[in-house]
């Protein structure tokens, strides 16, 4: 995870005080702008950025920049040894002298940045909002603090909060920068099962593998699991034993190697590294000494990423005290019944999400409608709405992140929105666009108010189209979708298994589909408003709309198509959740997966040994042949889970099929 | 049969007129992790020096990429030489790369009894770029072997049956193993420093105690008449499990070795 910089506690000017472990800076008392914070970390290449907001009852009087190491605290930002931007009165001082002026001048409540480029010839540049102000040749040399100064009359007159990339930021300076902690730098370690030096055309060149990893490597694992199953863990996980009586790993183990990626490859001998095929992924999770002759190496999944909060924003302090630091909720595609969270004193003007909304449906406060445009406007780009009238609430929103009339997210757009917020370009755009393309599906929208991990949200999104994922040789995210393989043509099949090829017994066991239902709900409601919530008036809120607004979802489809007698259960199961936002989508969708139920489905797993050329993916679709249970003839089938070892060759591997 | 023995303490690898990549791999017992020697004009020297000067007899340079064929001349510098320029006997002089069943290539010297005492060497090939697994320099010592001894092929590789019969293999490197008993053998020999150098049955057994490398020759021709073939098919680097020393009466004395190689890639 980045750690993002923030202002130091020590040393600081005369007059000023760190709050919140150093994300926001106050003044302690009547206080002039000779007195300076500076971030907890320095930089001295690359781009780096970061952005203030202030607030307070005094008027905004303060000078944002950067200061090298060594420059005076109590003195303003912009003195001897510091370039700074006076956002009242729109001057730049570099070194004590005013060098530029004219600049737009900052209020309180909006965003300034200040962004440093330091590899090559060093620029800074000022940014209010996200527009670029001024920029400059940046006569500092070293590595660089930003800094921040304020003046007020009394304490805690003016605050600020800075933003180092933590949150979404509004200019370049986050966006393209960031003044995130720099990763301490590791020694790469090369090991194999064998020793094994790269070609010299290899990147690196001749670099020589220590043949040290024991008991034939570990197991790589890629699995996945869709609704109408049980939903099966997917250990990511792995441990590498190490023959390491040398110490080569010793340094590794005490020092700091956590959190480094882990690339797993398969090299034959001789042949250079560029021929060798991807096996798998992982994230070091740490090296333990089991004694002087024994590592072993624990990894870890190495999508762990997906754990990072999808959030990309929290209310500030200076918004209202109440909801301070809690994080903005995330609306992805069409959402209904999107809660409102006033964000001024009489509650006139409310937030909707983090990020800007292309539309607004419908306004319910109490489930009486306000219309737009006379009753509610959407403002501040999109993220808030300004009533004409107090509200008395709750205020719920029907709202499309992506575009006009309630507009649901592709699968491809939803998960574009998901892997942006969480900074991860690993995953195949191709597969969810593929699944769009073959469904037609309007879409979906996803909506989470507090706490939201993008495995969270994936775990709420793929399911409505019968999709997992699973991590590939190269670590990229890739999209499996449950579909039936009798569907796919004699010539796009993977592979064709024959029993005679197997190294164990074909082992058969009934899918029972628990999750199955007849019934699939749509369009759920970001939050349930209770009875008491709801206005009483049976003409402005008919009963049946009650009831919506009332209800974890607006609406449900059935499926009456044939289903073997073995589930029969779902007949009765309660509906399966589904984010589509529209019935059409939801019908065809619950069609298609109860059409797959029609005839009994199995689940095989299958053997192979001694053959470390092979490689099976889940989502593939082939056709295995075996003596009994009905195999004899062939029956096509896709690829649920994967278990790989790649120094033994043996590949234990779930189908499932009719 | 000459057992080599005792690589000197505190060998430091080098090579001169070309670059070399990963040099501690010549050293570290390991013949399947390689040195990588490249830019040569047309020739280039591997260098091993160490501190205590030793009677080198056993000379080695295993899983080389060269083509077989290639010439390798061994030198020697004794303390207080300024180079390498001493010559040594035996096949040093020239010495072509032999191909090996394994598929690798080596070139193996055995160097006279008598000589001098050395604290380096330089073997130079004739070829300005390959990879070179392994650099042995080893003292040596002759023993009797009974004519009983045996070599066989362990082949680690692991295969499976598919329900059909077929047969599906995951290739290993295979080594060999050499097992010898020795001619029994008086007190002297045994535990008398009798042997060659002050060595003895006894001594023998602690250098090679902790796996340390050894190499077994069980056949070589004799000195002055270097059988380079047999030398080289037969010559085998890895590690040496003595067996138990065994009273026979009197002042007799029998034990067993097992030598197992330490194949290059």
């Amino acid at each position: 995870m980045t750690t993002f910089a923030r202002f130091a506690a020590s040393p600081i000017g005369v007059g000023l005080l760190v709050e919140d472990g150093g994300l926001s800076l106050a003044t302690s008392g009547s206080t002039s702008l000779q007195h300076a914070a500076r971030s907890d970390v320095a930089q001295s290449v690359g781009t780096h950025g970061c952005e203030v907001v202030l607030w307070g009852e005094d008027d905004a009087q303060a000078t944002l920049g950067v200061v090298i190491a060594t420059a005076s605290v109590d003195a303003e930002v912009g003195n001897a040894g510091g370039v700074g931007w006076r956002l009242h009165t729109g001057q730049v001082v570099v070194n004590g002298a005013v060098v530029a002026s004219g600049l737009p001048l900052v209020k309180k409540g909006e965003i300034a940045g200040v962004r440093v480029s330091l590899s090559g010839t060093r620029t800074i540049a000022f940014y209010r909002g996200a527009v670029l102000v001024h920029s400059r040749a940046l006569p500092l040399a070293g590595s660089l603090h930003f800094a921040m100064s304020l003046a007020s009359t009394e304490a805690g007159g003016l605050r600020c909060i800075v933003n180092a990339g933590q949150w979404q930021g509004a200019s370049d300076a986050v966006l393209q920068g960031g003044w995130e902690v720099p990763g301490a730098s590791i020694t790469p370690l090369w090991l194999g099962a064998e020793h094994y030096m790269s070609a010299t055309t290899d990147t690196p060149a001749n670099q020589p593998f220590v043949g040290c990893v024991a008991d034939n490597g570990l197991d790589a694992v890629a699995s996945v699991s869709f609704w109408p199953w049980d939903s099966g863990s997917r250990a990511g996980t792995g441990t590498l034993r190490i023959d390491d009586a040398d110490g080569l790993l010793d340094a590794a183990a005490l020092g700091d190697m956590r959190d480094a990626p882990v690339r797993l490859r398969l090299a034959t001998q001789g042949a250079t590294l560029a021929d060798a095929a991807p096996i798998s992924r992982y994230v070091l999770e740490r090296i333990d000494i089991e004694g002087d002759g024994r590592k072993s190496i624990v990894l870890r999944d190495p999508h762990d990423d997906l754990d990072s909060a999808l959030h990309q924003a929290v209310f500030l302090p200076s918004i209202n005290d109440q909801i301070a630091w809690q994080p903005q909720p995330v609306v992805i595609g069409a959402v209904r019944s999107v809660p409102t969270i006033p964000v001024n004193s009489d509650g006139s003007v409310r937030w909707v999400s983090d990020a800007a909304v292309a539309s607004v449906a419908r306004v319910l406060d109490r489930g009486a409608e306000i219309i737009a445009g006379d009753g509610y406007a959407l403002v501040a780009g999109g993220q808030q709405l300004a009533f004409d009238a107090q509200p008395v609430g709750p205020v719920i929103a029907d709202v499309s992140s992506v575009g006009p009339a309630m507009q649901p997210a592709t699968l491809q757009q939803a998960l574009r929105d998901v892997f942006r917020r969480v900074r991860k370009s690993a995953w195949a755009a191709d597969d969810a666009a593929a699944i769009d393309s073959t469904t037609g599906y309007a879409g979906i929208g996803y909506y989470a108010g507090e706490g939201a991990t993008a495995r969270q949200a994936l775990a709420e999104i793929l399911p409505s189209y019968c999709v997992d994922w699973w991590p590939d040789g190269d670590g990229v995210l890739r999209l499996a979708r449950l579909i039936d393989p009798d569907s796919v043509p004699e010539v796009d099949l993977a592979f064709n298994l024959d029993w005679r090829v197997l190294a164990g017994d074909l082992i058969v066991k009934p899918d029972l589909a628990p999750g199955l239902s007849r019934r699939m709900a749509y369009q759920p409601n970001a939050t349930q408003l209770a009875s008491g919530d709801m206005i009483t008036d049976l003409e402005q809120l008919p009963p049946s709309e009650r009831q919506q607004l009332a209800g974890a979802y607006r609406g449900q489809v059935y499926a009456g198509g044939p289903l073997a007698p073995r589930y029969n259960r779902a007949e009765a199961a309660a509906p399966v959740l589904s984010r589509f936002d529209k019935r059409e989508d939801a019908q065809a969708e619950l069609d298609r997966v109860i059409a797959l139920y029609a005839v009994p489905r199995h689940f095989y797993s299958g053997l192979l040994a001694c053959q470390p050329e092979l490689a099976f993916r889940p989502g593939q679709i082939g056709r295995i042949s075996y003596p009994r249970y009905g195999l004899a003839g062939g029956r096509n089938v896709i690829v649920t889970s994967v278990i790989t070892n790649p120094v033994s060759g043996r590949h234990s591997i779930r189908f499932w099929g009719a | 049969m000459l057992i080599g023995f005792g690589q000197p303490a505190g060998i430091v690898p080098s090579v001169s007129g070309a670059a070399g990549i990963n040099l501690a791999a010549l050293i570290d017992g390991a013949p399947a992790s390689v040195a990588r020697i490249s830019g040569g004009a047309g020739t280039a020297s591997l260098r091993l020096d160490w501190a205590t000067a030793t009677k080198i007899r056993v000379v080695a340079a295993l899983g080389l990429t060269c083509p077989a064929g290639t010439i390798l001349t061994l030198t020697g510098k004794r303390a207080g030489d300024a180079g390498y320029a001493h010559a040594l006997g035996g096949n040093a002089a020239s010495q072509a790369a032999v191909q090996l069943v394994d598929g690798s290539r080596a070139a193996w010297f055995v160097l006279p009894a008598d000589t001098a005492p050395l604290v380096g060497l330089q073997l130079q090939v004739a070829t300005g770029g390959f990879d070179v697994g392994e650099l042995v320099a080893m003292q040596a010592v002759e023993l009797n072997a009974e004519p009983s001894w045996t070599v066989e092929r362990v082949d680690p590789s692991e295969s499976a049956r598919t329900l059909g019969g077929g047969l599906n293999t995951v290739q290993r490197r295979s080594y060999r193993r050499l097992k010898v008993a020795l001619t029994p053998s008086h007190l002297t020999e045994v535990w008398g420093a009798g042997l060659a150098g002050g060595l003895d049955w006894d001594g023998l057994v602690m250098h090679s105690a902790g796996d340390r490398r050894v190499a077994a020759l069980v056949r070589w021709g004799q000195e002055g008449a270097i059988n380079v073939a047999e030398l080289h098919r037969q010559a085998l680097y890895g590690r040496g499990m003595a067996g138990a020393i065994g009273h026979l009466g009197g002042n007799h004395f029998e034990q067993g070795w097992t030598f197992e190689e330490v194949p290059p890639v």
